[in-house]
């Protein structure tokens, strides 16, 4: 299939995986809780979990330690199990997003290959995050969000 | 676009913001700007002078007049952002789906 992205600032990012695409799709999606990097949350305190409602519409969301519950994106397309698709409300300061915030937008695409999975995922109508620019400068400095996912990944490589 | 309050915080004003969306629709002038929004000219002049400095804008000239448009840089810094960030968490995502997977088998 292809992704009519409309950009040619998109960020195109692409990883084969040794698992069926019906494995991949679920845990990219039921399963994102298991390897979000866990120092990227919109809220303050720490990162309890993360969800989503699987359905088109449905909401992307993350709970605190204190319980507090907040939406950050929005399931823009819900094929299974080929394409998923979401609304990124967060801008590069990692502020809770106002309600009717646009976004971004993040298309996934998981295609059968002989080794398993070819999951391609295109994060695109990036302009939606221009405002936050002048945020980023640091965020970008002080970035933990790559090492803190392989961090994850020894974590549960570790326990298997 | 980014949130409200994200705008609030990083350029003061939804405005600006306004200004900006307008500006990343298509390449435009700063009389067609004001003559879409409930403000003046020179406070448009404003706001496209501090999105300029924020590297979110920039200005050619066509002819007489100049014409106000994304400025690459700014949204190259956002891509490269994002592009860090995914690279992370799909070597994260990678490696839960291939452990998790080899368990079941």
């Amino acid at each position: 299939m292809t992704i009519n992205t409309g950009t040619d600032t998109a960020v195109r990012k692409h990883i084969d995986v040794a698992a069926p695409p019906e494995h991949a799709f679920a845990v990219f999606t039921s399963g994102i809780d298991s390897w979000w990097p866990r120092t990227h949350h919109v809220q303050s305190g720490t990162l309890k979990c993360i969800g989503l409602e699987p359905r088109v519409g449905g909401r992307m969301w993350e709970e605190n330690d204190a319980g507090d519950v907040c939406s950050w994106g929005r399931v823009l397309t819900w094929e299974p199990p080929r394409v998923f698709a979401f609304a990124w409300l967060i801008g590069t300061d990692w502020a809770p997003p106002a309600p009717d915030a646009v976004g971004s937008r993040v298309t996934v695409t998981f295609t059968p290959t002989e080794g398993g999975t070819r999951v391609e995922l295109v994060h695109d109508q990036l302009e939606a995050h221009g405002p936050s620019w002048p945020q980023m400068k640091d965020a970008v400095a002080g970035d933990g969000g790559w090492m803190a996912g392989l961090r994850r990944f020894a974590e549960v490589a570790g326990n298997a | 676009m980014a949130t409200y309050g994200t705008v609030l915080d990083a350029l003061g004003d939804p405005t600006r913001r306004a200004v900006f969306e307008l500006v990343a629709a298509r390449p435009v002038s700063v009389g067609e700007l004001a003559a879409q929004l409930p403000v003046s000219r020179p406070a448009v002049s404003q706001h496209l002078k501090a999105l300029k400095d924020a590297h979110l804008v920039t200005v050619r000239p066509v002819g007489t007049r100049r014409i106000y448009h994304v400025d690459p840089e700014g949204i190259a810094a956002v891509r490269q952002y994002f592009d860090t960030f995914w690279h992370g968490a799909l070597t994260a995502f990678k490696h839960v789906v291939e452990l998790e997977d080899s368990e079941e088998s």
